[in-house]
């Protein structure tokens, strides 16, 4: 009998106990288990903010396992194992006493609701481990397409050949552009390049001195050839994140006493892409002219007896740029009453206007008459209470706050990677920004090579921007777009460069829908298709021959199919073979209404046989009078579709 | 009357004019609309306008004296605005509102909200207006979707300033049409037979595909079908010739754009239109901004007007408003920051004018940085305009029982 008893008793505790509980007794939060890169974390449940396990839904409860019980557990199991078992058991064994012990901390301040996603299983989607699949030319688009504004046939190939670590490693590695940055100033100042034969006189040179002495329309053109044309396409791609997804602004609000602070402001962002540090970029954003004293009223926010403080930017400053107005929980995370009190910390800063060398320049500066001193009380009520006076007190107490890494892991998760993230993911990518202290280079380094951003239900699971369509079209195929044009193409897609209509930067969903389909295919016909093709050759020394044709024709493969092939290859698009057909039957035909229906069988068209001709002559057949009118149609069905437009 | 459901919209209906006889002595509290049948009437279309941004009570200012000493510098009195009555008048912009109000066809609705937990962000409280709810996360459907799944057409509803979560989900959403003109340019015509076989190429290809389904993907595959498929009912109607010219601004042409839909509504079978109009998060300068903004507005709303009764549309029509709030009182940047429940103004042909809740009184004001009483939310006042207006289920659009307000009685 007592035998029996400790054989049961043995038998009882070789597994762990398995509770049922209520789903809402169980929350989750994430714990680093090691701080060496790839840094890695684990999700884990918390049963009533005080015990750390595993959890998973099933029916309408949960079932959880604590992490102590696993532990009793494996050390039954190990008593009895074999030699051969022994050493996979002492590394479960490890793992949970492990968890066990950071759990307790860390459970105390869980509120995750548990979801679907058991925290003891992750998808590739999901996970955030090395990915040590495939890398070969559709992968190295998907890594430029989404970390990159595209990339172009030479850095696809280089990619190719040198593998994803390597070609992660030169992304994130900067390359000095001189002459880019030369080219850039010279159409900051009059928006013409100097050897433009067209700018006529209207090439002039600024005078450095006058720090408003430039053109705000030549800036913001300036900064999309930047985007064109840069060596450094990941650190543009990760500019233009922070200067959308976080929080946006416009030159519109700007006089022209304080033109200069657009410089400062992309001077400010462009730092943040190229270190990484993300606290320093709201730092940067506190003190900035345009984003906080400007566009979000900061210069007008007055403290002191009397006054109501202006609350625009102490509210945007949480909600776009650090801790978002809920939690995963779907709770607040700031009441009105705590967006009053940083309001006042944020106080004390003006604009005024003086003569600098001879010009009338407007500049802010703090003034401490204007601030309203003493303490604030932030995040009232919460662990995360803090007594605050300056606008870095505020700061900091922001970055202590949990959701500020959270908000951004779920920024970084929808830009970058796929919108499939649960809170387990979220808390686990933000538990790699904590421990990077808000370096979000390293932390890019481990989105760029995980699992979850190649997965294949990760793949065209997002929108691509207009600004992303444009720059994608002009990498892949080498067109030459005149620098002039960028900003009216981008107005007519509505993705106006510095020019959004409010602070929450463009919204891709708007962008992407049917209103704009219009306005992109008139940009394929107005800045691509009606192109003047002598006039390409001219000015640019463009030839759809040489670019597309050329090699494939004296490998005696100038076929419609084998062009096709290239293109979308090219454009990175995974087409079948009734797909592939359609556009071949483009290649081949031309469609006519007329003399139908009588002569259309009944119906409104007709197709009549036009073959593709790749033969390099220039009289009323061949490449020139036939096949580039049909590369053009091949380029423009190509863009229009919706695996064009996803990434 | 808000009907529970559809056997009894279909009860009273058949049972014709006995039938409204019986609804009023069953709900006193309401007057049954004189033409039961014309709610069937498929002439009818809901205007929605958006103040994007949190419009300032200063749209409709009240004279208060509690109110007036809390913005000294941004609010209206009875001389210096369009005067209503003893305790609220519109701001001097809104000229045409005026004239709509004289003519007894304007409702002004007081401290409309969004409910308990209005939230005071942008997007939060936009997607609560949007989708209908009064608790934000996990919805996805806008309540203008839900609209338009009770209607026939494929071409129900349209939102002229593109895509957002009101017209989202749903069987048959609405579509999101930017200028209507650019559907009838001749740029877009590359050539016409060419024009044609890229299109039918094009349609092939997608119909081919064997792309995973994906948000994004099936997201960016639908209005690409959509847009070939709304510009085939709507080219003839992009450059339509009205009866009176539209200022050239953002607002003259959206509704411009809007007055060309009402005329091709019935052939459609479109029965709502939503604009939005943004520039109302006014937080420094607040007089200047808002009266830019209301000038604009005033010209656009004055031109539509006119077209709808040379068009003899008047009657048709419901024009209302909505913002996703209003606004605190005035801050040391002589503007306003995130308020909650505000005014909300309901116009037509056959509105019945008048203020039908309270303006804002010193107790409403209290010491109080905002607002913070509300008279009722924008799912009653719309879900009148649903059923007594247009005759649809206004229940399955709010999903759930609307409390039908005592206050309201605009149609």
């Amino acid at each position: 009998m007592r035998l029996a008893l400790v054989l049961l008793i043995l038998v009882q505790f070789s597994w762990a106990r398995e509770l049922k509980v209520r789903l809402n007794q169980v929350t989750l939060t994430a714990v680093t288990l090691s701080k060496k890169a790839p840094i890695s974390t684990r999700t884990i449940a918390c049963l009533k903010k005080r015990t750390a396990g595993d959890a998973r839904i099933k029916g309408s409860r949960a079932r959880f396992t604590s992490f102590k019980d696993q532990r009793i557990a494996l050390t039954a199991q190990l008593g009895r194992a074999s030699p051969k078992q022994r050493k996979s058991i002492q590394k479960k064994l490890s793992l949970a006493t492990k968890l066990e012990r950071l759990g307790k901390k860390a459970c105390k301040t869980a509120t995750a609701p548990l979801t679907d996603n058991p925290t003891n299983k992750k998808q590739e989607f999901h996970s955030l481990a090395r990915y040590k699949g495939t890398f070969g030319p559709i992968e190295a688009k998907i890594l430029y397409n989404r970390f990159g504004f595209g990339g172009t046939q030479s850095q696809i190939n280089d990619a190719v050949a040198s593998g994803l670590e390597a070609t992660v490693n030169k992304l994130l590695t900067p390359v000095s552009e001189p002459a880019l940055e030369n080219q850039i100033s010279d159409m900051t100042c009059d928006t013409w390049l100097i050897d433009d034969p067209d700018a006529g006189s209207s090439n002039r040179t600024c005078d450095p001195t006058l720090v408003n002495d430039f053109s705000t329309t030549g800036f913001r053109q300036g900064v999309i050839h930047r985007f064109v044309h840069s060596q450094n396409p990941f650190f543009q791609k990760f500019a233009f994140f922070l200067m959308d997804e976080r929080l946006a602004t416009s030159y519109r609000v700007l006089d022209s006493c304080e033109r200069h602070a657009l410089k400062s402001y992309l001077n400010i962002v462009y730092q943040a892409a190229y270190s990484g540090n993300y606290l320093q970029y709201m730092r940067g954003l506190n003190n900035d002219h345009l984003m906080h004293f400007k566009w979000l009223d900061g210069g007008t926010n007055r403290g002191g007896i009397g006054n109501s403080p202006n609350e625009n930017w102490a509210r945007e400053f949480w909600e776009l740029g650090t801790v978002g107005p809920t939690g995963l929980d779907g709770k607040p995370v700031y009441s009105d009453l705590d967006v009053a009190q940083a309001a006042l910390a944020f106080t004390g800063w003006d604009i005024t206007g003086q003569t600098i060398n001879g010009e009338w320049t407007c500049l802010a500066g703090f003034v401490p008459l204007l601030h309203t001193s003493g303490p604030k009380r932030v995040f009232a009520g919460t662990p995360y209470q803090a007594i605050v006076s300056s606008a870095e007190d505020l700061l900091q107490a922001t970055f202590r706050h949990p959701r500020t890494a959270e908000h951004l892991a779920e920024d970084i998760w929808k830009e970058f990677i796929n919108p499939f993230a649960t809170p387990a993911e979220i808390l686990e990518l933000a538990a790699i920004i904590r421990a990077h202290n808000y370096n979000l280079i390293p932390v890019m380094k481990q989105v760029m090579m995980s699992k979850a951003v190649f997965a294949q239900k990760s793949r065209g699971s997002l929108l691509k921007h207009p600004i992303e369509l444009f720059i994608g079209l002009v990498k892949t195929t080498g067109f030459p777009f005149y620098y002039r044009s960028y900003n009216s193409l981008l107005n007519r897609l509505e993705q106006k460069a510095f020019d959004p209509d409010t602070v929450f930067g463009w919204d891709v969903r708007y962008l992407a829908g049917e209103q704009l389909q219009v306005e992109w295919w008139k940009v394929i016909i107005d800045y691509f298709i009606n192109r003047d093709i002598e006039e390409l050759f001219e000015e640019y020394n463009f030839s759809y021959y040489d670019r597309f044709i050329r090699t494939l024709y004296n490998q005696g493969q100038g076929t419609s199919e084998s062009v096709i092939q290239r293109v979308t290859q090219e454009f990175g698009l995974e087409l079948n073979a009734a797909q592939l057909g359609q556009l071949n039957q483009l290649m081949n035909y031309y469609l006519t209404t007329s003399g139908c229906p009588s002569q259309c069988g009944g119906l409104s068209y007709r197709l009549v046989r036009d073959q593709f001709d790749s033969h390099p002559e220039s009289d009323e057949s061949g490449f020139e009078w036939n096949g580039q009118r049909k590369i053009r149609s091949l380029i423009a069905a190509i863009t229009e579709l919706p695996e064009y437009r996803v990434k | 009357m808000i009907m529970k459901s559809r056997r009894d919209f279909l009860k009273v209906m058949t049972a014709g004019t006995c039938g409204a006889l019986a609804h009023q002595i069953l709900n006193p509290g309401f007057a049954a609309y004189a033409d039961p049948l014309g709610a069937l009437n498929n002439n009818r279309v809901f205007v929605l306008i958006n103040f994007s941004g949190g419009v300032s009570y200063n749209i409709a200012p009240p004279y208060v004296g509690a109110y007036r000493d809390r913005n000294p510098t941004i609010s209206y009195g009875a001389g210096d605005s369009l005067y209503l009555n003893s305790t609220q008048g519109l701001h001097p912009s809104l000229t045409a509102l005026h004239s709509v109000w004289g003519e007894g066809k304007l409702a002004v609705l007081n401290l409309i909200g969004a409910g308990e937990d209005q939230s005071r962000s942008h997007d939060e409280a936009t997607k609560q207006w949007h989708t209908g709810r009064s608790i934000v996360s996990g919805v996805s459907e806008g309540w203008g979707a839900r609209l338009t799944s009770q209607l026939q057409s494929s071409l129900g509803g349209v939102s002229l300033s593109g895509s957002n979560d009101l017209i989202r989900g749903g069987t048959n959403p609405p579509r999101a049409v930017g200028n209507l003109s650019s559907l009838g340019e001749s740029p877009i015509f590359w050539s016409n037979d060419s024009t044609e076989f890229l299109k039918m190429t094009r349609t092939n290809i997608v119909q081919a595909s064997s792309h995973p389904s994906n948000p994004s993907y099936d997201y960016a595959k639908e209005s690409l079908l959509k847009f070939q498929a709304s510009a085939e009912l709507l080219r003839s109607y992009a450059n339509l010739s009205l009866p009176v010219t539209f200022p050239n601004t953002g607002l003259g042409n959206r509704l411009r754009d809007a007055a060309r839909l009402i005329v091709a509504g019935p052939t459609i079978g479109l029965r709502f239109i939503y604009v939005e109009f943004g520039g109302f998060d006014t937080h420094a300068g607040e007089r200047a901004a808002l009266t830019s903004r209301l000038n604009e507005y005033n010209g656009a709303m004055s031109s539509f007007i006119q077209c709808l009764k040379s068009l003899n549309r008047w009657n048709d029509i419901v024009i209302a408003g909505m913002s996703e709030f209003s606004r605190t009182m005035e801050n040391s940047s002589q503007g306003t920051d995130h308020g909650a429940a505000g005014p909300m103004f309901v116009l037509g042909g056959r509105v019945k004018g008048g203020q039908k809740t309270p303006a804002p009184t010193a107790t409403d004001v209290g010491n109080y940085q905002y607002i913070q009483n509300s008279h009722g939310t924008f799912a009653q006042v719309y879900a009148e305009v649903l059923s007594e207006f247009m005759g649809l289920n206004a229940q399955s659009v709010f999903n759930g029982d609307i409390v039908a307000s005592p206050y309201f009685d605009v149609i």
